[in-house]
């Protein structure tokens, strides 16, 4: 191996280390190299690889709109990730009646289920029985 | 002189950006038409650079997914060239991040190939080298980073070690895993294998025999996970990373495979 590729190795080494200080849990990883990771990575090599991890979420997530939401594998998977974007808000954990979640996102529920926010609900069944659980969504305006 | 298998790296990689356009056109009316909500780079420097559809009119997606189609096309085609790849990950970055929601780590992990890419589309010369090594050597490294991340994720709960953990995805509606929840041996025995495989991949690869067998197994392992959870970017995205841990002779044969079914289908022939 000549001096250039393992310049090349090493290099390619110190980029993996960065990424893995970011990508890796956060208790795995000493602070300050996490930071730097973060730094590092955030904007041009953010990556994420904690789907179904470390369990997979105890509740499913859906949205509960006044008819029928338009069929679409994406428009499915969107309006999922935003679902279990704002169970993860204070607003909205499991016990809060109501659901609060910032205008932005409403209004991309709202473009995507073709529906007003105005009758928005978010609908949760939690192990360990599934029960289905309902609680509507209100924007929080600012 | 470009190898093989970074010529089918790069082929497969233009043909990922066009299946996940595919996918996204029947809800292009929605999420081409205008970003979605706020910017996911707020607060950095990227947040111009990278995610210029929050700040361009709205309709402008369309005319750079135009642009992005075309030179996905040209790139199935055309040698390797450096500049173009640049504006193909640019034009990709930018649409994936106005379009965030529907993002998977598929498409987080094809910013990365992509923007890598360029490194690899550089001109055959001696003072390039060392970019073109490192950027063949950090691709090789990014996937086995995923299954290092993802396995070191997965073993900080409780569910995949004790073989749960395919059983709750299953019972979950979002999921098209239906039919598992009342197979919970089939669930546990699945679960074992995917916690596995992620973990013994990163080791796996450095040996001609073990990689093999872990990439063949890889292929089943991503194109069933794609389909079945309905994320078919996210397990293409592992396959175009494959790429460049296949032997030449592999990477050849892949390559011309479509010029020998056309020849096969030829009526002179």
């Amino acid at each position: 191996m000549d001096r250039r590729h393992r310049l090349a190795l090493a290099l390619a080494l110190g980029h993996t280390l960065l990424l893995a200080a970011y990508v890796l849990p956060t208790g795995m990883v000493p602070e300050r190299a996490h930071v730097i990771g973060q730094a590092y990575a955030r904007p041009l090599f953010h990556q994420w690889w904690g789907l179904f991890a470390p369990d997979p979420p105890a509740c499913s997530c859906d949205w509960s709109v006044p008819g029928r939401i338009p069929p679409g594998l994406v428009r499915a998977r969107a309006l999922n990730g935003l679902c279990r974007h704002a169970q993860a808000m204070p607003g909205c954990g499991p016990g809060a009646d109501t659901c609060m979640v910032p205008v932005e996102l409403a209004a991309w529920v709202e473009q995507l289920t073709g529906h007003s926010t105005g009758g928005l609900g978010l609908r949760e069944a939690c192990l360990p029985d599934r029960a289905p659980q309902e609680r509507p969504v209100q924007a929080d305006r600012p | 002189m470009i190898t093989d298998r970074t010529l089918l790296f790069h082929r497969l990689a233009h043909a990922w950006v066009l299946l996940a356009m595919a996918l996204q056109l029947p809800d292009a009316d929605v999420l081409w038409t205008q970003a979605a909500g706020h910017s996911v780079l707020a607060g950095t420097w990227a947040a111009g650079l990278l995610d210029p559809y929050h700040f361009l009119p709205a309709g402008s997606v369309y005319l750079g997914n135009g642009l992005l189609a075309m030179l996905a096309v040209g790139g199935l085609f055309a040698r390797p060239i450096w500049w173009r790849s640049a504006i193909l990950w640019w034009l990709f970055v930018a649409w994936m991040n106005a379009a965030w929601p529907t993002s998977t780590g598929g498409h987080q992990l094809m910013a990365n190939l992509l923007f890598w890419n360029i490194g690899l589309a550089l001109p055959d010369r001696s003072r390039f080298l060392l970019a073109r090594t490192t950027a063949f050597h950090i691709v090789r490294f990014q996937l086995l980073l995923a299954y290092l991340a993802t396995t070191l994720h997965k073993l900080q709960g409780h569910a995949w070690l004790d073989g749960s953990a395919l059983s709750q995805v299953a019972s979950d509606p979002a999921w098209s895993l239906g039919w598992l929840a009342g197979l919970p041996v089939l669930a546990r025995v699945f679960t074992w294998a995917t916690l596995a495989f992620q973990a013994l991949f990163p080791l796996a690869v450095w040996w001609p025999f073990t990689r093999s067998l872990f990439l063949a197994g890889g292929v089943v392992f991503h194109v069933s996970t794609g389909m079945l959870l309905g994320i078919p970017e996210m397990g293409a995205a592992f396959l175009v990373a494959y790429a460049l841990w296949l032997p030449e002779g592999t990477a050849r044969t892949i390559l011309e495979a479509p010029r020998a079914a056309v020849r096969r289908l030829s009526p002179t022939s």
